[in-house]
């Protein structure tokens, strides 16, 4: 009597049986045994992979990667990358008890506090605005304190701090750097605040400012999340939508798939961006509709892929034997058709989705649909675009992330498509 | 053990051996080819088709193994997918067990379907990849016998693997068809056959792909599991040497049209149609001593949109005379139980 | 028949380099091929008969490679040619035909096409003279001279057949290694092929190497057969010999189990098991966990083919017990 060696896959030198075993193998196993067998395409799906988490992790936990909030003013306008800030600082007599602008607030009969500046840097400038900007707050308070610096200059360095040992003007304003290098000249005097700006951004923005004073790099890695959203969103909506209008014509046929095909066909023969545009357009700015919009575009390529799937599929013997047991036509299309199917459509997912984060992108780049208030890579994209000679970086590291991240998407769907399903070579 | 009762429907009557269960009246099955709306037009209604059965007439007994033969374009895989209905009648009429089949609704031939069943060719490609081989044996059940519970269920399951000698069975029933060796797979394919105590099983050249070692194991099963399960099979094959040994009688089919049909035996022993004289011949024989003396017909088989007029045979046939280009010869019965389609037969009698 | 050898097979082993590991397709195969013969080379799928017929033409594709072994065809070793001068050979005097003729023939081109391109290739001829050999060649096996302007899916399966032996004939090929030739073809097609092939080897001395596992096949057209199992030859010599007293049991089993439509009533044999996985054979006799007479020496020792009566060889250990019984008995 025959012995079953149940666990023995049959292996017969023909070269195509082993890849035929590789494509039914469930999904996680088959990722680790494809190293052995796919070299290079391996690596390409695992390092995109590790891609695709990095900026999942950004998306979720932006606050572990980001310094900043992304709409926090942190410094500067147009600081380059790497590039320090000057921070102008205050600098006083030792003991003076200062250890800001507003402390040298005082009554409005008191006269007014001598600060010293240097000749022809931008520092008084900063003191008077950060000056008035304090007085104007004075002002609305309730007591007689009220700021108004009397601004002395000084040509060097040397005689201004000099003067505040000599106790001629009370404060002076002095770059960070530039004090730090003198500090040990006069053991008299002392730091005692900035005027504006954060003392900790001594280091300068890795990628620099943009127009209004906010770190690049933290809008960036804010940016991820609403990147993400609407590239998943669209691509699950389109998807929910494509796949069964996609098994349902492949398998009923008939006046109905025509027609849907139709549709669907004209769709996909729309240019995608101008399609987006229009819907936006006519819907509003909002995140939901920027979703709605990128969706709809996208719906017809699950359609496409599903249902020639659902075509060939089809005309398989097993489908032929599901229907002589007697099944119903619902249960072979959930559990003979379907399941058959949804390989493909999970790896044109992740491609769909590097697409959906382009489309988004280039639709808030164009200042349509998303709010203004959304730290968005396109919306930076736009407004980089300006200063695009003077600060090369607003628009660059967006563009960067854009480029990466729909990479990164593509990549992993590709290298997944060349494991699992080599025939498939649809968008 | 699941009680056989299930397997009865209401008003059914329980057939003796040896009554007929199978009744094909004059089927003819065309599939008409897609032409375009010109070409339509100007063939003034008249729409080429294949003609893949042309009227074709035949009975089988419960507990018998009915056999048909023929070459390609023959129509026997069609005949037997028109018996399952799995293709709908252009024309005749087939009963089972006393029932019309064509005439009654989806639904209710979806439930008469646990009553026949379909053994493919291709083990391998009937079943489903995704669906362990429990999930597969199971579903028939599931479908026809909503009322048994999981274990039941799974219960006969085991039990039907058994029976068809996959042992231990409780090893097989998570495997996937890939995982299954070659050799094994046409048993899974039985066994989901079995699972609803089928009272016909089709055939449709079930050992074509097993291993040629592995072949009459197979087919002094599938004769076992016909006594033990009471079954009745009508097996499709142009294998004729195999045919010899598994079936009980044998149409043997043409271009559509049943030139042949009786007990097999007999008929091969003394064939009386020219075309199962050739077909005979023709079939090679692991004998060097019997090395094929006989002429072959000449030509080849016709092109089914365009079958020959009168006997399809005649172009090829060395009896041919001008009453067969002419007159379609009708099944005769010239010895009992021996019908030939041939207007001299009686000189091979 | 003369008794030339015509190709000479020695020590042959081909590999396939799967990624799931080494699969030895045929194992240290040594087998001659006399000109002018139809020998048959029989087994199952999976046994190397297919891997072999492709080996002799040095036809291989993709993962398998020839490991060992001397290819001597008319006096030369193939494997010592390069590339280029087996070119000239394989097409010209070693031809093949494959088992579905659709996929070897290119749909787009005419069948005249097809003939004249193989002429021209391996031969300085006009076109106009190439043309007329492929009538020639056409009419030859049967097909209507006018029937040279068809493409191949105009014509049907056995047609397309004997083009492809049209292809080898142009040629004027010495040994033509047919696999599976019939499989796909009706049974009253098939018989004509045989005859066909008959017909070939009587007039033009042609010799091929019939590779099928349809036993009845051999027997019909084969004047001797070589029975492979396993990527092993198990069994070779005549098709009286092998037919009617067949050495081998794994031979006498394939014969017991095949239905013959001319006997009446046979019980069928039911081999045991399966044939083996080839990533991991079993050791020994390649046979011996299917082998009804399995000894302890068939588990580890591996027989070789030695001659054991007239003509006829086995591989089995059977036969050592039954000679060292006839040396000692004089």
């Amino acid at each position: 009597m025959a012995d079953p060696k149940t666990k023995d896959i049959e292996v017969s030198p023909e070269e195509s049986r082993w890849k035929e075993d590789l494509e039914q193998v469930g999904f996680v196993r088959k990722l680790f045994l494809a190293r052995k067998w796919y070299g290079a395409d391996w690596w390409l799906v695992s390092i995109s992979a590790i891609m695709v988490l990095g900026f999942l992790m950004m998306a979720v936990f932006p606050g572990a990667f980001a310094p900043y909030g992304p709409h926090e003013l942190v410094g500067p306008r147009f600081l380059a990358p790497g590039e320090v800030p000057e921070i102008p600082v205050l600098v006083v007599h030792q003991g003076a008890n200062i250890s800001s602008l507003e402390d040298y607030a005082r009554p409005s009969d008191q006269g007014r506090v001598p600060l010293g500046v240097l000749q022809g840097l931008p520092t008084a400038g900063a003191l008077r605005e950060e000056a008035s900007l304090i007085d104007g707050q004075l002002k609305d308070r309730d007591d007689d304190l009220r700021l108004r610096p009397d601004i002395i200059r000084f040509d060097t360095r040397q005689e201004m701090l000099q003067a505040i040992v000599d106790g001629e003007v009370e404060g002076a304003v002095v770059q960070l750097q530039e004090f730090e290098k003198v500090a040990g000249d006069y053991p008299d005097l002392e730091l005692a605040g900035s005027i504006s700006g954060d003392l900790s951004t001594q280091g300068g923005f890795i990628l620099g400012t943009n127009e209004i004073g906010q770190d690049v790099f933290s809008r960036l890695i804010w940016g991820t999340r609403i990147a993400l959203i609407i590239g998943f969103s669209a691509s699950l909506v389109a998807l929910f939508l494509g796949v069964p209008l996609g098994l349902l014509a492949g398998y009923v046929g008939g006046p109905f798939d025509r027609l849907l095909s139709l549709l669907m066909d004209s769709l996909y023969a729309f240019p995608g961006l101008i399609l987006a545009i229009a819907i936006t357009a006519v819907l509003g700015p909002s995140v939901l509709n920027v979703i709605v919009a990128i969706a709809v575009l996208y719906i017809p390529t699950y359609y496409r892929i599903v249902r020639g799937q659902t075509l060939s599929v089809k005309e398989e013997v097993y489908i032929e034997a599901a229907q002589s047991i007697g099944a119903k036509r619902g249960d072979i299309l959930w559990q003979y058709i379907f399941p058959n199917v949804i390989p493909s459509v999970a790896i044109i997912f992740s491609v769909n989705v590097a697409d959906a984060i382009l489309t988004g992108a280039g639709l808030s780049f164009l200042g349509l649909g998303l709010p203004p208030t959304i730290a968005d890579w396109g919306i930076d994209l736009a407004r980089g675009q300006r200063f695009i000679q003077t600060a090369w970086w607003m628009i660059t590291f967006p563009g960067f992330a854009i480029m990466l991240i729909v990479l990164a998407f593509t990549m992993m769907g590709e290298g997944l498509m060349e494991i699992f399903n080599p025939k498939l070579r649809e968008r | 053990m699941v009680s056989m009762v299930e397997t009865q429907s209401e008003g059914q009557q329980d057939l003796q051996v040896g009554e007929i269960l199978v009744d094909a009246q004059n089927i003819t099955k065309h599939f008409p080819l897609e032409t375009g709306l010109i070409a339509n037009m100007l063939s003034r209604g008249e729409i080429p088709s294949v003609k893949a059965v042309d009227g074709v007439s035949f009975f089988i007994r419960k507990g018998e193994v009915f056999g048909l033969a023929g070459e390609s374009g023959s129509g026997k895989s069609t005949i037997a997918r028109l018996v399952l209905r799995l293709l709908e009648l252009t024309d005749g009429k087939i009963l089972f067990n006393g029932i019309d089949l064509h005439s009654l609704s989806m639904e209710d031939m979806r439930h008469m379907r646990s009553r026949m069943q379909l053994v493919f060719q291709d083990p391998l490609a009937s079943l489903n990849p995704r669906m362990t081989i429990g999930r597969a044996i199971e579903h028939p059940a599931q479908i026809h016998f909503p009322k048994l519970t999981d274990d039941q269920r799974k219960e006969r399951v085991l039990e039907i693997l058994e029976a068809v000698g996959l042992v231990p069975a409780g090893n097989f029933y998570d495997l996937y068809p890939h995982q299954i060796s070659g050799g094994q797979r046409q048993r899974i394919v039985l066994a989901r056959a079995l699972v609803t105590r089928p009272e016909l099983i089709v055939a449709d050249e079930p050992i074509a792909m097993a291993d040629v070692s592995v072949r009459a194991l197979l087919l002094d099963q599938m004769l076992e599991l016909k006594d033990n399960f009471d079954l009745t099979y009508l097996y499709i094959t142009h294998d004729l040497a195999t045919a010899k040994y598994i079936c009980d009688r044998i149409g043997i089919l043409y271009l559509g049209k049943l030139v042949e049909i009786g007990e097999i035996n007999l008929l091969f022993s003394k064939p009386l149609h020219p075309y199962t004289q050739a077909l005979l011949a023709a079939v090679p024989v692991p004998d060097p001593r019997m090395r094929r003396t006989e002429p072959l017909p000449k030509g080849e088989i016709p092109n089914p949109i365009n079958p020959p007029s009168g006997c399809r045979f005649h172009p090829r046939c060395p009896y041919a005379e001008e009453i067969c280009s002419k007159e379609e010869p009708l099944l005769r019965e010239l010895k009992p139980e021996h019908q030939v389609a041939c207007h001299f037969a009686e000189k091979f009698v | 028949m003369q008794e030339e050898i015509l190709y000479s097979i020695r020590d042959l082993t081909v590999s396939y380099h799967t990624r799931a590991g080494d699969v030895v397709a045929v194992d240290d195969v040594t087998m001659d091929v006399m000109s002018g013969e139809i020998l048959g080379l029989v087994g199952e799928s999976g046994c190397g008969k297919s891997t072999l017929g492709k080996a002799l033409l040095r036809l291989h594709t993709g993962l398998a490679e020839i490991t060992s072994g001397e290819l001597v065809f008319e006096g030369t070793d193939l494997m010592k040619l390069a590339p280029r001068e087996m070119t000239n050979i394989r097409g010209a005097k070693l031809g093949m035909i494959f088992q579905d003729p659709m996929t070897s023939l290119n749909p787009v081109q005419r069948i005249v096409d097809h003939i004249k391109e193989t002429i021209l290739a391996h031969e300085a001829v006009s076109e106009l003279v190439a043309e007329q050999r492929a009538g020639e060649i056409i009419e030859l096996l049967g097909i209507r001279r006018e029937r040279l302007d068809d493409y191949p899916h105009q014509m049907s399966g056995g047609m397309r057949q004997r083009v492809m032996i049209s292809l080898a004939l142009a040629l004027h090929a010495e040994l033509v290694v047919a696999d599976e030739p019939t499989t796909s073809l009706d049974v009253i097609v098939e018989a004509k092929f045989l005859d066909l092939l008959k017909d070939l080897q009587e007039k033009f001395n042609l010799t091929i190497l019939m590779i099928t596992h349809n036993i009845g096949v051999v027997a019909e057209v084969a004047d001797r057969v070589a029975v492979m199992y396993a990527g092993k030859i198990m069994e070779i010599g005549t098709v009286d010999e092998v037919f009617l007293k067949p050495k081998h049991p794994y031979t006498q089993g394939l014969l017991s189990s095949v239905p013959n439509i001319k006997l009446d009533d046979k019980d069928l044999y039911h081999m045991e098991g399966m044939p083996p996985n080839l990533l991991d054979p079993p050791k020994g006799c390649r046979f011996h966990p299917r082998c009804p007479y399995v000894m302890d020496k068939c588990r580890s020792q591996v027989p070789q083919l030695t001659v054991i009566e007239g003509r006829q060889k086995a591989a089995c250990f059977l036969y050592e017990e039954v000679k060292a019984r006839e040396v000692v008995n004089g």
